[in-house]
């Protein structure tokens, strides 16, 4: 590869990485945030919040994409994320010229 | 539970016993209702990694959400701001490692189907004759675009757009470029290409065909004649591997052999005036989107057995999903892990067969796939009739070996800066000559940022 093909990112695959907040007290159990996740980041917790529901923990650190889709669709406003940065991604399949 | 994201709307495809009888296109496109199924699978995520990972950043999320609430003229012109021929990458780029791969659907299900929702906004546009609508302030500097492929047209698309006036030079009688002669009509419908050079030549740029700069023209009269060059001239010269018996008749470049096919039409000999010779048992060396499209152009062609000769194995090659798909569905052979080291041939000088060798792989090497080692003793040899070979190409020297005052690298590929200057004043270049042959969406990508270099470069005579 080229510094030019890198510079318009040939080699630079990137993607957003979120962080997941979770306030487990405003939580209800109904799964919506791990069913809905794109990433299959969450997971239900083996303990009981205050209310006696079981809520939703991160299993999965670094596949957070911060997409908000968990935001947008919990009833009690108790999950959210937030922009860490971004990092590439594990497995991407890099197209390179070896001719070159 | 309604099901967000969902999975993605098949694309309808000619059938395989149909489409290798032909050259039309193999899949058909999302129909509307399709189309606005597909757009709604978005999630609409917070910071769009498809844009981000797109080399002309296209504003891919505003695009998804216009044509969700069928707005599709809206979506075209969205689309178009950035990427002067939506109908062709949406075809041709390799979604899969770009935006369709980092979509946060892509871990469980496939991405949204990028590419196919921009080739049908652009089709649509073209259905309905809707265009974009600019108002262009004339300058008088004359620019030179060397090359009317990918680079060349987004170039001149951009310079045209600054006010411009634009000339482009084909050596070809057919404008394009590799969307003419490389790509076949199966992937890539040559009404589209013909379709999107038609805009260009409404908007006012001037394409004069038939035109070797450095041979009818010399470079040194087009820089006393224009303002500002754009280098556009492609990769069009092949790499060969250099074994005995590549002389022998029936072994072809896979640039001859497209060539052939799609910019001549030999299929149609002796309607065109081009013949081709392809044998019955045809080996194609080399794994990537080009070996891909003359191996299908073979099968084509009639070739009854057509072989995919690769020294690494399917999960490492270079050719976009679809294509591998494709090529697999049509009965095309993958010989996995060998590597030829001899073209065989008889009295006559036609190819009999190819000897090849045994690979493994190895420890990584720096594209990050993983080495191919030959086992030593492990040749066989293998009966063909024709052995096409596609490892790849190198910077067309027909233009650079008459522009000597240009400074290349010990490959022979134009240096350039990071606002793709060559070392001469107003001279830019892009596109397959200073990589060597890359993608499509790359080559517009690099087409632009030359168009906004030479823009800097005229308009700071302005200030003097």
């Amino acid at each position: 590869m080229t510094s030019l093909q890198a510079a318009f990112g040939a080699d630079k695959i990137e993607i957003p990485l979120g962080k997941v907040h979770i306030v487990k007290d405003r939580c209800k159990g109904c799964g919506y945030c791990i069913k809905y996740c794109p990433r299959e980041v969450l997971e239900f917790s083996d303990e009981l919040n205050g209310k006696g529901y079981y809520f939703p923990q991160v299993k999965d650190e670094d596949g957070c994409l911060n997409c908000d889709l968990c935001e947008l669709i919990c009833p009690e406003f108790a999950i959210w994320s937030t922009l860490e940065g971004y990092v590439k991604p594990k497995l991407t399949k890099v197209v390179v010229n070896e001719f070159l | 539970m309604v099901d967000i994201g969902g999975t993605r709307v098949p694309m309808r495809e000619q059938p395989v016993r149909e489409r290798i009888e032909n050259f039309h296109s193999v899949p058909f496109g999302y129909d509307e209702g399709e189309v606005v199924a597909e757009a709604q699978r978005c999630i609409m995520c917070k910071h769009a990694p498809c844009e981000i990972n797109c080399p002309v950043r296209l504003k891919i999320k505003e695009m998804i959400r216009k044509i969700a609430e069928r707005k599709f003229k809206e979506a075209f012109l969205i689309v178009k701001e950035d990427n002067p021929i939506p109908a062709i990458t949406g075809r041709v780029c390799p979604q899969e490692d770009q935006c369709e791969g980092v979509c946060p659907l892509a871990k469980t299900e496939n991405g949204v189907n990028i590419g196919k929702l921009e080739a049908f906004i652009a089709d649509w546009a073209m259905k309905n004759g809707i265009a974009e609508e600019f108002h262009i302030e004339e300058r008088a500097e004359k620019v030179a675009v060397i090359g009317s492929g990918p680079a060349g047209i987004s170039c001149a698309v951009d310079l045209r757009k600054f006010g411009y006036q634009v000339i482009m030079f084909e050596a070809l009688h057919k404008a394009g470029g590799v969307l003419q002669y490389g790509i076949p009509a199966f992937r890539l419908p040559k009404d589209i290409v013909d379709y999107e050079l038609s805009y260009i030549k409404k908007i006012g740029v001037d394409i004069q065909l038939n035109n070797i700069i450095g041979q009818n023209i010399k470079f040194s009269e087009l820089r006393e004649s224009f303002d500002a060059i754009f280098i556009g001239t492609g990769a069009g010269a092949p790499l060969f591997i250099g074994m005995d018996g590549e002389k022998l008749n029936g072994v072809y470049s896979a640039n001859e052999f497209l060539i052939r096919v799609n910019l001549m039409k030999a299929y149609d000999f002796p309607e065109h005036d081009t013949p081709i010779v392809c044998g019955a048992e045809v080996g194609v060396i080399g794994a990537g989107n080009v070996a891909m499209d003359a191996a299908r152009c073979a099968l084509r062609l009639n070739a009854k057995k057509v072989y995919i000769l690769y020294r690494r194995t399917k999960r490492e090659s270079p050719a976009r999903d679809e294509e591998v798909q494709h090529a697999l569905e049509e009965g095309i052979i993958f010989k996995e892990l060998i590597s030829p080291t001899r073209v065989l041939g008889n009295e006559e000088g036609w190819v009999t067969g190819v000897e090849l060798a045994k690979m493994k792989l190895g420890e990584p090497d720096k594209s990050g796939r993983p080495r191919p080692i030959k086992i030593e003793g492990s040749e066989f040899t293998m009966k063909l009739d024709t052995v096409i070979e596609a490892l790849g190409s190198r910077p067309n020297r027909l233009f650079l070996d008459r522009a000597p005052e240009l400074e290349r690298n010990k490959r022979g590929v134009l240096v350039v800066d990071e606002n793709l200057n060559t070392n001469m004043g107003g001279v830019s270049a892009g596109g397959d000559a200073i990589s060597g042959g890359a993608t499509v969406i790359l080559a517009l990508g690099e087409g632009r940022t030359a168009a906004k270099s030479s823009h800097n470069y005229l308009s700071k005579g302005d200030s003097k």
